[in-house]
């Protein structure tokens, strides 16, 4: 299968924005769901099949959108799917 | 064309939380109310990758084995062991190839499908190597995506892209730069950044003065 989370030779995605200085978590909400996410992993009720599984059935335009932008990830037009 | 990318220019100031950090707030209250998570715990993970689990455990790497022949060898042969006799393993690491840079060969990691990272040495990934036009671009016009980290590499010199997978992870173990000779396992260690050890920069030699 392929998706747009297959990006590899992909064209037209502009310029790579690197920044200096990047902080771990840019804001606090990022580090509280990452340890969310580690803490509960423990509890062994998904596996990384799942979580793949899950994160390819996002809309593929919100996961495109979340790629592209730079910082787009302090931004809620990356969260989580919508209509 | 001059614009001013001062990051703080962007910056949203808004008034309430955003939509995304509420939605988080109320996923940590409702799984603290059902005993699911304790927040220390949260905060203990927050703090090992702000502070432990970062490119300075990598950068001991690199600095061992430019300072150890035989430990080198062993890094090339059998990363996961040779990175866990200094204390470093784990999660998203489990499985690491180190691939040597010399005057010949320059290698780069990416990660074309999503943001595999080598967490243990090198810590979370930053946004770039997560975003899009490194993703696409690395696999197909490498030198491109090196020159716009400000490295120019000479014709001469093969590229080696190496997309990572779920399990597999890679840690580049760039050259030793000329002129550290005298220099003791810590200071090499603190010449080497994250960015030559994902492949998008060289290691340099530190100013004259400022070694030994």
């Amino acid at each position: 299968m392929n998706g747009v989370h297959d990006m590899g030779g992909m064209q037209g995605m502009g310029p790579i924005q690197a920044e200096a200085n990047e902080p771990v978590f840019h804001e606090p909400w990022e580090g509280r769901m990452f340890a969310l996410r580690r803490a509960m992993g423990a509890w062994g009720k998904w596996n990384i099949d799942v979580t793949r599984h899950e994160g390819s059935s996002c809309r593929p335009l919100n996961i495109c959108e979340s790629a592209i932008t730079k910082g787009s990830s302090r931004r809620s037009s990356a969260g989580p799917d919508r209509p | 064309m001059s614009h001013d990318h001062s990051p703080t220019q962007d910056h949203d100031h808004q008034a309430v939380p955003s939509d995304l950090a509420l939605r988080v707030k109320a996923l940590e209250s409702l799984l603290v109310e059902k005993g699911l998570i304790d927040r220390p715990a949260l905060d203990a993970l927050i703090d090992a990758y702000e502070h432990q689990i970062g490119p300075r455990n990598g950068a001991r790497v690199v600095a061992r084995a430019w300072a150890d022949s035989a430990y080198k060898q062993r890094l090339l042969s059998n990363a996961d062991a040779a990175i866990a006799e200094l204390g470093y393993g784990g999660l998203q690491g489990e499985h690491m190839v180190v691939v040597e840079n010399t005057s010949k060969v320059h290698n780069l990691v990416v990660c074309t499908l999503c943001s595999c990272y080598p967490w243990p040495v090198l810590g979370l990934p930053p946004v770039w190597y997560k975003s899009a036009p490194y993703r696409s671009r690395a696999v197909i016009d490498p030198r491109g995506v090196l020159r716009e980290f400000g490295l120019e590499l000479p014709d001469g010199v093969e590229v080696r892209v190496w997309d990572s997978t779920a399990e597999l992870r890679y840690l580049v173990l760039p050259e030793r730069p000329a002129g550290t000779g005298e220099l003791r396992e810590e200071q090499l260690a603190a010449l080497v950044t994250r960015d030559a050890m994902v492949g998008v920069a060289k290691v340099t030699a530190p100013q004259k003065g400022i070694a030994a």
